[in-house]
């Protein structure tokens, strides 16, 4: 089985955000772009956000690996130097292995080819040995407790401690060297149709030919000692190539063998290493945070179904002007459905929007949400909806494509989704919009789908009860509360 | 003494465009239509049919699967034995054949208790001499195969020249890194089959490093010089087509088809009940009606008209491929039947348009003629459409002529037509029938009739909008009106 830090199964879901448009709503790729400035690095970790992920075990299982990584600080750079390198062979491997097949299937194949071929596999091979081996050895070093990396010490140890490794070692260093000396011997076995069904290397060491005329050839005190009397034939010359055939037949069958025990490392401990590159960027955003003299901190995820976020803040904010940052507070009763969010213009209802989403986000990744404290809910879905200008060549209006998204976005969501709403069906007459948004809230909160939407439908406001649904307004200073400024 | 055949027949075969025209090729295979073009005679009809109606029993069908299934692989082995050119490879594949030729005659001996076909042949390869046979084929095999054991593993050494070794129980490089490797939890590939011929020298090489064995196997092949190994693969082609008919058979029924063994009688006729036309299966067609089939010496020719797409032609191919069945000593597809082993079948379908040097009509007489001379004495003739290619008056008198010759002769014919007159013409007439209350709907039944029939080719207009109705909604629709006036 695959070892992953990512997964406590080694196995990644394969469902991801229904609504791909999330992550550009929320600004995390701007907000993280500070934080990790390397793309490929950041894709990947942005990839692992958006599989959106619905198991709880897996929020613990990172929660701790991530502690441990803080708790040894040499401990991530360490292995992460020693994974890249890692998969660079892999990427060597894999390079190769497509030259090899290439060379297999067109006729310029040769015994010495194929013979390198050999060599350079089972290089490969024993290289990744000593990778597991050196992956075990800096486990061991440092204290660590989390289940991932405890799994991945007895993963590499497995291997590296057991009593065949410095004999599998040892014989891939032989044939590293192009085998004995450089002798090829082959055992051959007929099938059952008088034709050769296996043609397989064999250690010189079990050649015992009684050739008089070899023996009279050489040197009497290098002569060969007294070997057991084993009956030999000499063959005539072949026709075409037909040993070398056989000889490349043999050796691609121990290439082969060499080849599919690096590819079984690879495949076991590459998804670890992947892994790493997102433990690495949340190191670097805890780092981040921390300069900037914000807190974060890891929530928790109590059964009730309230919500309730102190000191909550937009980590886009939080990058980009620091000093900016408004702390605000949130409570969402268990019974509460949804959250309205009214107030003007520029008095910062979608970076409170924005704030949850990431909080939300970040704490189903396993990772630390940037607030003093947040107890969550635990969302199996998540979809957001933002107002957009029309789109070009699109058939439809506005407000038809509004209503088109959220058709499509009602069929893939299920009970225990959250859903994010800025300033929908706004772009149609008010009463109506509020109209057809109170029942499509109305049909969320029946489906146990939570929601939050931001809005100017003041009519909302008194359509919903403030048992079902929480009413917030912007007010003064960016700050966030149930009481409102505005006129009615 | 020859080995009893399973299929015998000693007939002129059945031209192959009967097949065609009756499209045979739907639901039969090749092999299948070539064992039809034989009519078999009244004997061999009734021993057929003794067969198939043992098939109808599992245990009758188990065996002949099993016995096929090891003969089949008696005639594999046997091509390749034939085939291989390398002395290691034939000693192999005689080693095979030793075992697997006594096992396929053993199967069709075990055949007996289906019919006095299947006993007969049976009889023969389970005589005391055979079984005799069997029994030292494979104390041979067994001899051969304990010689043979030990040449097939040896080592080959390149580096000291090409040398040749017995294998001393040598484990090889592979299965000593795949034991360690499997000690760290590795999962380990299979080895991949090579499936190579020995090069001519290295199968010298090994035969003479293993002289002793060599010479023992060629002794046990030189014992079985003689023997005939074509024997019992003979039987291949004709255990597949009674399985084959069988499982046209429970096809059918699946469809909801009956079938039946009809009576072969003395007097000349052909009566049958609720014929169907089972090549209509190989078109998932639902529904398939049934229809009663009547001739006899008194009437033994019949025009059949009626309605376009009303099934006349289903009827022409019921009668046709149900008959070429029974000739064959195969079951037909109907309720009950009793037909007479006509000595031939000849059908007359419309032919592809492409002759090179004479026109449709021309054609179609020439190929008129023609069947008339083969008829023989006593044929089954069926017309489809002849003499269409030309006017009304000019076909309904070469249709007439034609009808007249074969009447003469004393032949049995279903001619189907669309000349009206000929229900004037005293001959029997056949009808498609329509259900003129239900819209001229097409019931698919074939009836006898009296009188003059129609088309009802407007329906088929009508339904196309080219009726005269709907032709004149299109002129008005385009504002033709006044033209009409």
């Amino acid at each position: 089985m695959a070892i992953s830090l990512l997964y406590p199964d080694g196995i990644a879901p394969t469902a991801v955000l229904p609504d791909e448009g999330l992550l550009s709503h929320l600004s995390l790729e701007g907000a993280f772009g500070v934080i990790c400035p390397d793309v490929k690095r950041r894709g990947y970790f942005m990839r692992v956000l958006s599989e959106l992920n619905t198991d709880r075990r897996v929020i613990e299982y990172r929660q701790r690996i991530l502690m441990d990584f803080r708790g040894n600080p040499t401990l991530l750079p360490r292995l992460t130097a020693l994974s890249e390198r890692f998969d660079a062979l892999r990427s060597t491997a894999k390079q190769a292995a497509r030259e090899d097949f290439r060379l297999t299937i067109d006729d310029s194949r040769s015994p010495d080819a194929a013979k390198n071929l050999l060599a350079a596999r089972a290089l490969d091979c024993k290289r990744a040995l000593l990778f597991v081996k050196a992956f075990a050895e800096l486990l061991s070093c440092g204290t660590i407790q989390s289940e991932g990396l405890l799994s991945l010490r007895k993963a590499c140890a497995e291997i590296a401690d057991g009593a065949d490794f410095p004999k599998l070692l040892a014989l891939c260093a032989k044939y590293e060297n192009g085998g004995i000396h450089g002798f090829t011997d082959c055992k051959i076995t007929l099938g059952e149709d008088g034709r050769i069904a296996d043609c397989q290397l064999i250690d010189h060491r079990h050649i015992h030919i009684t050739d008089p005329d070899q023996k009279r050839k050489a040197f009497p005190p290098f002569r060969r000692q007294k070997e057991p009397e084993q009956p030999c034939e000499r063959l005539n010359p072949a026709k075409g190539d037909s040993y070398d055939t056989l000889i490349c037949a043999a050796t691609a069958s121990l290439t082969g063998l060499f080849a599919s025990m690096a590819e079984q490392l690879f495949e076991r401990f590459a998804p670890f290493c992947r892994g790493l590159t997102f433990y690495e960027t949340a190191c670097r955003y805890m780092d981040a945070l921390a300069d900037r003299g914000l807190p974060c901190c890891f929530p928790t995820f109590p059964a009730d179904g309230g919500v309730h976020i102190r000191g909550l803040y937009d980590l886009t904010l939080a990058m980009s002007t620091p000093g900016n940052v408004v702390p605000n507070d949130l409570r969402l009763e268990p019974e509460q459905r949804g959250i309205l969010l009214f107030g003007d213009n520029s008095s910062g209802k979608t970076v409170f929007l924005r704030s949850v989403g990431c909080a939300q986000l970040l704490a189903q990744a396993g990772l630390p949400v940037a607030a003093k404290e947040a107890r969550l809910t635990f969302h199996t879905g998540m979809a957001s909806q933002f107002a957009e200008n029309e789109k070009a060549g699109v058939d439809a209006g506005r407000f038809e494509q509004e209503v088109r998204d959220l058709a499509s976005m009602v069929d893939s969501l299920r009970a225990g989704s959250l859903v994010f709403l800025n300033e929908t069906f706004q772009s149609t007459a008010y009463d109506e919009g509020a109209e057809g948004l109170y029942e499509l809230l109305r049909y969320f909160s029946d489906c146990g789908i939570r929601w939050m939407l931001v809005s100017h439908l003041r009519a909302l406001e008194e359509k919903f009860d403030r048992r079902e649904a929480l009413i917030l307004h912007t007010g003064t200073g960016f700050r966030v509360s149930e009481v409102s400024e505005m006129l009615p | 003494m020859s080995a009893p055949r399973l299929l015998n027949y000693e007939s002129t075969p059945l031209p192959a465009r009967l097949f065609d025209d009756l499209q045979a090729g739907t639901i039969l295979s090749p092999a299948a239509i070539g064992v039809l073009r034989h009519p078999c005679g009244r004997n061999e009809i009734l021993r057929r049919q003794e067969l198939f109606a043992a098939m109808t029993r599992e245990d009758c069908r188990a065996r002949i699967t099993a016995s096929l299934d090891l003969l089949k692989a008696c005639r594999r082995t046997l091509e390749l034995w034939r085939e291989a050119n390398d002395r290691l490879e034939r000693q192999a594949l005689f080693l095979r054949l030793l075992a697997c030729y006594p096992d396929a005659c053993e199967s069709i001996g075990a055949l007996s208790g289906f019919g006095s076909l299947c006993d007969e042949t049976a009889a023969y390869f389970a005589s005391p001499e055979k079984r005799q046979l069997y029994d030292e084929m494979r104390a041979d095999r067994n001899r051969a195969a304990a010689l043979s054991a030990p040449m097939r593993k040896f080592l080959l050494s390149v580096s000291d020249k090409y040398w040749l070794t017995p294998d001393a129980a040598v484990r090889d490089e592979f299965d000593e890194i795949a034991a360690r490797a499997s000690g760290l939890g590795f999962a380990i590939p299979e080895k991949k089959a090579i499936a190579a011929r020995a090069d001519r020298s290295l199968s010298d090489g090994v035969c003479r490093l293993f002289a002793a064995q060599v010479s023992g196997l060629d002794a046990i092949a030189a014992k079985y010089a003689e023997i005939d190994w074509n024997e019992p693969v003979g039987y291949i082609g004709e255990l597949e087509f009674f399985l084959e008919i069988h499982a046209l058979c429970k096809r059918a029924e699946a469809c909801g088809i009956p079938h039946c063994f009809p009576t072969p009688v003395e007097k000349r006729r052909y009566i049958a009940r609720d014929v169907c036309d089972i090549t209509l299966i190989s078109r998932k067609s639902s529904g398939i009606v049934p229809n009663d089939v009547h001739f006899t010496e008194e009437e033994p020719f019949f025009f059949l008209t009626g309605a376009n797409g009303g099934g006349k032609t289903t009827y022409l191919r019921a009668v046709g491929i149900n008959l070429a069945l029974f000739l064959a000593g195969c079951p037909i597809f109907a309720t009950q039947a009793a037909i007479y082993p006509f000595g031939t079948l000849l059908s007359h379908f419309p032919a592809d348009e492409g002759f090179a040097d004479v026109g449709r009509l021309d054609d179609e007489r020439r190929r008129a003629d023609e069947m008339l001379a083969s008829a023989g004495e006593c044929a089954f003739l069926l017309f489809n459409e002849t003499y269409s290619g030309t006017d009304d008056k000019r076909g309904f008198t070469l249709m007439m002529e034609t009808a007249d010759a074969v009447r003469q002769v004393g032949h049995f014919c279903l001619y189907v037509t669309h000349f009206h007159p000929a229900a004037d013409s005293g001959y029997p007439i056949l009808t498609a029938l329509v259900d003129a209350a239900d819209g001229n709907r097409r019931t698919w039944r074939i009836a006898r009739k009296n009188g003059r029939t129609s088309s009802f080719a407007a329906d088929i207009l009508r339904k196309y909008k080219l009726d005269r109705e709907s032709l004149m909604e299109r002129r008005c629709g385009h504002g033709d009106q006044s033209s009409l006036s």
